[in-house]
C-alpha cells in the first residue's frame, strides 16, 4: 500500500522461532543466519535505495546462537545511526530489537510501533530527497564511509578491546569506545566526501569547502592527513593555490 | 519417523564430528538436532531424533545421569543447557498430544536372534536389530520387562507406565519378549542354539546385591537394597518399621532411604563411610533426599547389627577419617578405634552396589577376576570369547547406568548385524571426533539456569493440562534457543530448513592478514594460515557471516548469502505486506 512508509525488515533465523512461519507468511521479512552478519555497507545500500527504514531483529543478550553475534550487530547499529546524523537524517531510522523467546511482543506490534515512528519523523518521506544531489554526495561518502578499512577494523577489534584487554593489557569503557568511533566516523565522513569530490576533478581547499560547506581549515586538516596516507597530492599550483588531485583509481 | 538406522549407518560408515555433548553421550544421542527442533516448537519431530539415537526419551529425560550436560559449551558462558529436561519435555509433550504410534517393521532377514535379560541393554539391540529388518526375541527372567528401570528405580521418579509404554513401543516395531524364561534354568546357549537362534546378546545385569560382610546381617529387618526395591516394585508388603538405617552412598542408597521414608518410616538415616564429598549419588538426587526429611551420617560404617530376639534393634558402627586416595582416587577410609556408638533402627538396608549372579552366566564367557563374575568381551565390539555371543550393559562394566546400558546396546547392535552379515566387526568404529570450540566468555554474566525441572504431575483436569503444557512448551523452548549448536551443520539433520547451511568464503587476493576474522570468530573456524591469508574451515563453520561485517578489507563474504544477495532479497521485500 503506497501511503505505508517504505519499510524492510531483517530477522535472525532464531528470533520469533515458535511462529516463525506465521511471520514468514505474512511479511516480507528478510531471515538471515545471525543478526550480526548485517554488514554497514548493506545497510546504507538499502537506505540510498530511498528505504525509510530498517528494522533489525537479534536475540536478546547474553543469548546468541553465534555467540556475540548480537553484540556486534548492536556496534554496527550505533556506528550506522552516527552516520545517518551526519547526512542529516534521524538515527531512529535503524532500529535494533531483542527479542527473547519468552517475550511477549508480536512482530505485527514492532512493525506498527516502527511505521508509525518513521512517518512522524521531520525527514520524512526521505524519498522525496531522492535525485537531490546533496542527498546522493552523502549517501555515497556514507557508504565510503562503512567500506572503510580503518573504521572496520576499529569494529573488528571493538569486541576484544571493550570486553577483554588489548595486547598492551589495556581495557577501555563502552562509552569510551563510543566516543572514539564517533570521532573515527566524523573525520572518516567529511574525508570520504573529499575522495568522492577529488575523484570527480581535482579542487583547490577553498573550492572544497565551499562545495562541503565547511571550514578551510578544517578541509586543510583531513587533506593534510589523506596527503600524509598518499591517498591525495598535489597536482598544480595555480597562482599561489595548490589544487589537489586524487591518487586513488576508480 | 525419519529413516530408521540411517543414522547407525552414518556412525559405521564415516567419520563423525559430533558435538561435546553428543560426544559424551554414551548412545551418541544427536542433542542439537533434538534441541534445534525443540526451539522451532517441533516436540514430535525432536522425539523422532531422539527415538532414531535410542528408545527411552522419557526414561531418560527423567533419570539420565546426563554426562552430556557437564560437556556443555555453554558452560563456558553460564551453564549448561538442560538437555536432559528439555528430553522430558518433549517426550511428555509427544505422550500427552501426539501417542506415539510405532508401526510394525517388516522382516528382511532370516537369521533370529536371541536376547536375554530385558533391561535397557537388551532392549536396545532388540530395537536396534528389529529396526534393521531382523527378527528378535527377548528372554526374561521376571513378569515384566524393563530390568532395574522397571523394579528397582522407584516409581516417585521414573513411573512404571512410562517404563511400560516405551517398552510397548519396542514391542510395536516387532520385537518378542518372553517374560518368566529364565537363563541357565529354562534356556542356555546350547538350546538357543539349537532353537535356530543364529547370534546371542547377554544382558542380564547385576541383580544381586552386596552383602555388608558383618555380623547379623542375616536377621530378620535385614534387607538388600535391590531387594527391598524389587519387593516395593512387585507390590509385596514390605514393612520397615519407625527407624531405617541405609548403608551406602550411591542411588541406590539415596533410592532406598527416599522409598523407606514413603513407605511410613519416621527416621531414616544413610550411614556412608566417606564424606558427602565422595558420594557417589547424584548431588540433585541428595538434596531431594534431604527435602524428603533424609538424614545422612557420613565417616561413619556397620561394624555389627545388635539383635533383640531374632529381630534388628541396633546398628553398631564406627567412626571414619579419611586416608589417602585408593584406586578409584577417593580417599580411602580407616577406622577410627575405640569410636562404636550405635544407632537404634528396626531395619538396616545395605545398599553397596550390585553384582552379577554367576548362576545366569555361562561359564565360558566370565572374566578373569573370578570374585567379581562379569562378563569379559571385546571392548570394541562387545564380542565374548564365544563367536556369535556378545554381551553388554551391567554384566560387562558392573553397576553402571540406563545410558551405559544403551550404548553398549547400539555398539553391539552394529556388531551383531555386521556378525550375520560376514563383514569384519572391528573395521572403520570408533572414529568419532570431536569438534567444536567456543570461547570463554568472561564478560557474560553468569546466570541461573531458567528452566527449572518440575515434580511429577498429578492427575490433571483437561484444561489444566493445556495450560501446563503451555507453559512448559514456552519454557522449554527459552531453555533449547540457550543451545548454541556448537556441533558441525550437518548435527541439525539437512534438509529441516532451520537455518541456512552457509559458509564463509575468503577472497583471498582482498586478504590483509590482519587475523581480525580469527578474534571476530565464535567457533574458531578461520585463521590466517602459514601464507598470511585467512582459511576457512568447512566442518566448524557455521555461516554466521560475522568475520564477513568485521573484515575491515571486506575480503570474506558468505556462499549463499553474499552482501549483494541480502540486499537484493530485502530491497525486493519493498516493505510489509
Ligand atoms: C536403585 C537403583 C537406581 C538406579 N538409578 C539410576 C538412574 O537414576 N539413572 C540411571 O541411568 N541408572 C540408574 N541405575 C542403574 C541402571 O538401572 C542400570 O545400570 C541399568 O538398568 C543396567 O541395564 P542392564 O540392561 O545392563 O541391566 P538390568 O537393567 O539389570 O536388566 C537385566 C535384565 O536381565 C534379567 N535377567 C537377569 N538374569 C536373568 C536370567 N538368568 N534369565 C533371564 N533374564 C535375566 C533381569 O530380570 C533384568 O530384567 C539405578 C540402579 C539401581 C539399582
Ligand atoms: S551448546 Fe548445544 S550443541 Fe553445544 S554442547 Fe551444549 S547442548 Fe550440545
Ligand atoms: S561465518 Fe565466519 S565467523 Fe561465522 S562461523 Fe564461519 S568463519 Fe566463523
Amino acid at each position: 500500500m503506497s501511503f505505508k512508509p517504505k519499510i524492510v525488515s531483517v530477522m535472525c533465523n532464531f528470533v520469533f522461532c515458535q511462529n516463525s512461519e506465521e511471520i514468514a507468511s505474512k511479511t516480507d521479512a528478510t531471515r538471515i543466519n545471525c543478526i550480526g552478519m548485517i554488514d554497514p555497507v548493506s545497510i546504507i545500500e538499502i537506505m540510498r535505495n530511498c528505504v525509510e527504514g530498517v528494522m533489525l531483529f537479534g536475540c536478546k543478550p547474553p543469548d546468541c546462537h553465534y555467540v556475540e553475534g548480537n553484540l556486534q550487530a548492536e556496534r554496527t547499529v550505533k556506528m550506522l545511526q552516527k552516520l545517518l546524523s551526519l547526512i542529516e537524517l534521524e538515527p531512529e531510522r535503524i532500529e535494533l530489537n531483542w527479542i527473547s523467546p519468552m517475550g511477549d511482543r508480536t512482530y505485527d506490534s514492532y512493525e506498527r510501533h516502527f511505521s508509525d515512528k518513521i512517518t512522524s519523523l521531520a525527514t520524512y518521506p526521505m524519498a522525496a530527497r531522492k535525485g537531490e544531489a546533496k542527498f546522493e554526495e552523502d549517501m555515497l561518502a556514507a557508504k565510503r564511509v562503512a567500506s572503510d578499512f580503518r573504521l572496520r577494523t576499529m569494529l573488528g577489534i571493538e569486541r576484544k578491546t571493550v570486553d577483554y584487554e588489548n595486547v598492551y593489557g589495556e581495557k577501555i569503557s563502552s562509552e569510551q569506545f563510543d566516543d572514539l568511533l564517533d570521532e573515527v566516523v566524523s573525520a572518516e565522513f567529511v574525508r570520504c566526501k573529499i575522495r568522492n569530490l577529488l575523484e570527480k576533478e581535482s579542487l583547490s581547499v577553498k573550492d572544497m569547502s565551499k562545495h562541503l560547506n565547511l571550514a578551510p581549515q578544517e578541509v586543510l586538516r583531513h587533506i593534510v592527513t589523506l596527503r600524509h596516507k598518499g591517498i591525495v597530492a598535489v597536482e598544480r599550483v595555480e597562482g599561489t593555490t595548490p589544487i589537489y588531485a586524487s591518487l586513488e583509481t576508480n | 519417523m525419519i529413516e530408521v538406522s540411517q543414522e547407525a549407518k552414518k556412525v559405521e560408515e564415516k567419520t563423525r564430528r559430533f558435538p561435546p555433548c553428543r560426544k559424551a553421550c554414551p548412545a551418541n544421542v544427536n542433542i542439537q538436532g533434538y534441541i534445534a527442533l525443540i526451539q522451532r516448537g517441533k516436540f514430535k519431530e525432536a522425539v523422532d531424533v531422539i527415538r532414531n539415537d535410542m528408545p527411552f526419551p522419557a526414561i531418560c529425560g527423567r533419570v539420565c545421569f546426563s554426562p552430556c550436560e557437564e560437556e556443555c559449551s555453554r558452560t563456558n558462558i553460564d551453564q549448561a543447557v538442560n538437555i536432559r529436561n528439555l528430553k522430558r519435555v518433549a517426550a511428555d509433550i509427544e505422550r500427552e498430544v501426539a501417542k506415539p504410534n510405532p508401526k510394525p517393521i517388516p522382516i528382511k532377514h532370516d537369521e533370529r536372534l536371541a536376547i536375554v535379560g530385558a533391561g535397557p541393554a537388551g532392549l536396545t539391540v532388540a530395537y536396534e536389530l528389529v529396526r534393521l529388518g531382523y527378527p528378535v526375541t527377548v528372554f526374561e527372567r521376571m513378569a515384566e520387562p524393563g530390568g532395574m528401570m522397571r523394579y528397582c528405580i522407584p516409581d516417585f521418579r521414573l513411573e512404571r507406565s512410562v517404563v511400560a509404554d516405551e517398552i510397548a513401543y519396542i514391542q510395536g516395531l516387532g520385537v518378542e519378549i518372553r517374560t518368566n524364561v529364565e537363563f541357565g534354568k529354562d534356556i542356555t546357549l546350547e538350546s538357543l542354539g539349537k532353537e535356530g537362534y543364529k547370534a546371542v546378546f547377554l544382558a542380564v545385569g547385576t541383580q544381586e546385591g552386596m552383602r555388608l560382610g558383618v555380623p547379623g546381617e542375616d536377621l530378620k529387618g535385614v534387607m538388600n537394597a535391590v531387594d527391598f526395591l524389587r519387593d516395593v516394585a512387585l507390590g509385596k508388603k514390605v514393612t520397615v518399621g519407625d527407624a531405617v538405617a541405609v548403608v551406602g552412598g550411591g542411588n541406590s542408597a539415596i533410592d532406598s532411604a527416599r522409598t523407606a521414608k514413603r513407605l511410613g518410616a519416621k527416621d531414616v538415616m544413610v550411614l556412608y563411610r566417606r564424606s558427602r564429598e565422595e558420594m557417589p549419588a547424584l548431588p540433585s538426587e541428595v538434596a531431594d533426599a534431604e527435602r524428603d526429611g533424609v538424614k545422612f551420617h557420613f565417616l561413619v560404617n556397620p561394624k555389627q547389627i545388635i539383635e533383640d530376639d531374632g529381630k534388628v534393634k541396633a546398628v553398631e558402627c564406627l567412626r571414619m577419617q579419611l586416608g589417602e586416595p585408593d584406586a578409584s582416587g577417593r580417599r580411602r577410609p580407616i577406622p577410627v578405634s575405640n569410636s562404636e556408638h550405635q544407632y537404634v533402627v528396626n531395619c538396616v538396608i545395605p545398599a553397596l552396589g550390585q553384582l552379577a549372579n554367576a548362576s545366569s552366566i555361562p561359564k565360558a564367557v566370565i572374566g578373569k577376576d573370578s570374585r567379581i563374575p562379569l562378563i569379559a568381551v571385546d571392548n570394541l565390539t562387545l564380542e565374548t570369547r564365544l563367536p556369535g555371543i556378545f554381551a553388554g550393559g551391567d554384566v560387562v562394566t558392573g553397576s553402571a547406568s540406563i545410558i551405559e546400558a544403551v550404548g553398549a546396546g547400539k555398539r553391539a547392535a552394529i556388531s551383531i548385524n555386521r556378525y550375520l552379515t560376514g563383514k569384519d566387526l572391528h573395521q572403520g568404529r570408533e572414529n568419532i571426533d570431536e569438534v567444536t570450540w567456543v570461547k570463554s566468555m568472561g564478560n557474560i554474566k553468569k546466570k541461573e539456569s531458567r528452566f527449572e525441572p518440575f515434580e511429577h504431575q498429578q492427575p490433571m483436569k483437561m484444561d489444566e493440562i493445556v495450560d501446563y503444557l503451555e507453559t512448559i512448551e514456552r519454557n522449554a523452548t527459552f531453555e533449547a534457543c540457550r543451545c548454541l549448536g556448537c556441533g558441525p551443520c550437518e548435527e541439525c539433520l539437512e534438509g529441516i530448513g532451520l537455518c541456512e547451511p552457509d559458509k564463509a568464503v575468503v577472497e583471498e587476493d582482498l586478504c590483509v592478514g590482519c587475523n581480525i576474522c580469527a578474534s571476530v570468530c565464535p567457533f574458531g573456524a578461520i585463521a590466517k594460515d602459514e601464507n598470511n591469508i585467512a582459511k576457512v574451515d568447512e566442518l566448524l563453520c557455521k555461516g554466521c557471516g560475522i568475520c564477513a561485517t568485521r573484515c575491515p578489507a571486506q575480503a570474506i563474504s558468505l556462499k549463499e548469502l553474499t552482501n549483494e544477495r541480502l540486499i537484493t532479497l530485502t530491497l525486493m521485500s519493498g516493505g510489509m505486506k
